[in-house]
């Protein structure tokens, strides 16, 4: 913890210290954060909105629920991160106990959309998520009643993933809308991951998952 | 039309994969056909039973974590076998507790001839292991009578629930020879001695078997085969009996006599 708090002071020093105070950076770093806009011959500056989503995601299972909801920022052409909730119990998915799973979704697409008509495209993606479960007997650190490292950690799982999307370009006139996707993942859990490595009996078909969502992306 | 040709195959394959959808690791999701199979084969078991006693046999192994290859192995060697009646694996059958653990080792257990009966674990309970283990093999306290033989499972967990302590009332009563039983054999994951339980359990442990006269306690959670009178100094001469762990290969076939337990140990 200590080291943490360490490392997260001397980035803010280093960031401070390197942004310049003179008046005309400013002008120019609040440009840069800007979109422009031509209205009757006269440019009129938008700040861009930061902190709203990029995205906005609904999935079907993949290791984080029944059901799951999310919503994420792209960064660059290439990389996306998206936060999910998710939520299996009896009327969705058939669990006996409810399970509520939050993801953090890593995902890269590998190539630039290849187009197949129009304003469909496809993009193949491989991604990283790291799901945490809250459930019954889930922990990060053992119950102060175990001996030291009596179990590894339970709560968190890594889910590597490969997938593909097919992204549909939307009528910028009619909506705020940019894009639809629909996106279908393969993927497992280091617990499995680790069975499939570790013994002859577990496959790589036994650890398998499969995810289906749709994505919609804003201006 | 290649592409298309390659899009239906990789879907056939992906549809040909059990549990393609799986909602969570946790989940407590479990099939019909996989459902309260301690039940299912006690059903079997009792259908084979004498009500006058025979001497018999029985196989007992435990701890088969997730170590698959060697527990496959095992469950060759064991149907290559047909002088015991029954099969009782003595907990700790997954590693994380969690859904497709529990998937497989039901996989390989539905592959012996001759009837299992599972004890729960202490690594069954981690997650939601526990409610998946009570939906697929039911109570985790139970008795059944074999040849006149009484045998009492006993789920003696106790940290994994949050240091709450086993079910003592339920095992004195149940220990009991109400019944004229020839023996009563007791049957639990965790010995007494070991660091989960409080040294008063450990010692009420003991006295509520030497109370009711029981010979042989058995039991899994060390990974090695002991057999000792474990507390011979403090009370009674109990004799408990520890299984090995799924890597070590081996399984005990225990001939249960009139007055003893007769213990053979085979490693493959």
């Amino acid at each position: 913890m200590k080291h943490i708090k360490i490392i997260i002071c001397l980035l803010t020093s280093i960031l401070l210290s390197s942004t310049s105070y003179s008046q005309d950076n400013i002008v120019d770093s609040y440009l840069s954060k800007t979109d422009t806009l031509l209205l009757n011959n006269e440019k009129i500056y938008i700040p861009r909105r930061v902190f709203i989503p990029d995205h906005n995601r609904i999935q079907f299972a993949g290791a984080i629920g029944y059901l799951s909801v999310g919503m994420g920022y792209n960064i660059g052409k290439r990389y996306e991160i998206t936060f999910m909730l998710g939520l299996q119990n009896k009327t969705f998915g058939n669990s006996d106990e409810a399970i509520i799973t939050t993801a953090i979704k890593n995902t890269i697409n590998i190539y630039n959309p290849i187009v197949i008509k129009d304003r469909l495209s496809f993009i193949p993606t491989v991604g990283l998520s790291i799901n945490w479960g809250y459930t019954n007997n889930t922990f990060n650190k053992l119950p102060s009643h175990y001996p030291e490292s009596y179990y590894f950690q339970n709560k968190i799982h890594i889910a590597p993933f490969i997938g593909g999307k097919l992204r549909f370009e939307c009528n910028k006139r009619n909506s705020h809308r940019r894009a639809i996707e629909l996106y279908t993942e393969l993927g497992s859990i280091d617990a499995y991951i680790l069975e499939c490595i570790r013994t002859k009996y577990v496959s790589i078909g036994d650890i398998l998952n499969l995810a289906i969502g749709v994505s919609f992306y804003f201006e | 039309m290649r592409r298309i040709l390659l899009g239906i195959l990789f879907t056939i394959l992906l549809l040909s994969c059990d549990n393609i959808f799986e909602y969570s690791p946790y989940q407590v999701k479990v099939d019909k056909a996989d459902k309260d199979q301690n039940y299912k084969n006690l059903d079997i078991i009792s259908k084979k039973s004498n009500k006058d006693f025979k001497p018999f046999k029985i196989v007992l192994f435990g701890d088969t974590h997730t170590y698959y290859d060697d527990f496959n192995d095992i469950v060759k060697e064991l149907n290559k076998r047909s002088d015991f009646d029954f099969i009782v694996n003595m907990g700790d059958i997954t590693l994380s507790g969690i859904y497709r653990e529990f998937i497989w080792y039901s996989d390989i257990i539905n592959k012996l001839n001759k009837p299992v009966l599972t004890i729960i674990g202490n690594h069954d309970c981690l997650a939601n292991g526990e409610y998946v283990f009570k939906e697929m093999y039911g109570p985790t306290n139970f008795t059944f009578v074999y040849n006149n033989c009484k045998f009492v499972i006993f789920d003696d967990i106790v940290w994994e629930r949050n240091v709450k302590d086993p079910d003592f009332e339920w095992f004195n009563t149940n220990l009991k020879n109400d019944e004229n039983y020839t023996q009563v054999i007791s049957l639990s994951h965790i010995q007494p001695w070991d660091e989960q339980f409080s040294y008063g359990n450990e010692l009420l442990f003991n006295a509520i078997l030497h109370n009711n006269n029981v010979k042989y306690s058995f039991h899994g959670h060390t990974h090695n085969y002991k057999k000792i009178k474990k507390y011979k100094d403090i009370l009674g001469d109990v004799t408990y009996v520890t299984t090995e762990a799924g890597n070590d290969r081996g399984f005990l076939i225990l001939t249960i006599e009139e007055n003893d337990i007769k213990i053979e140990k085979i490693n493959i």
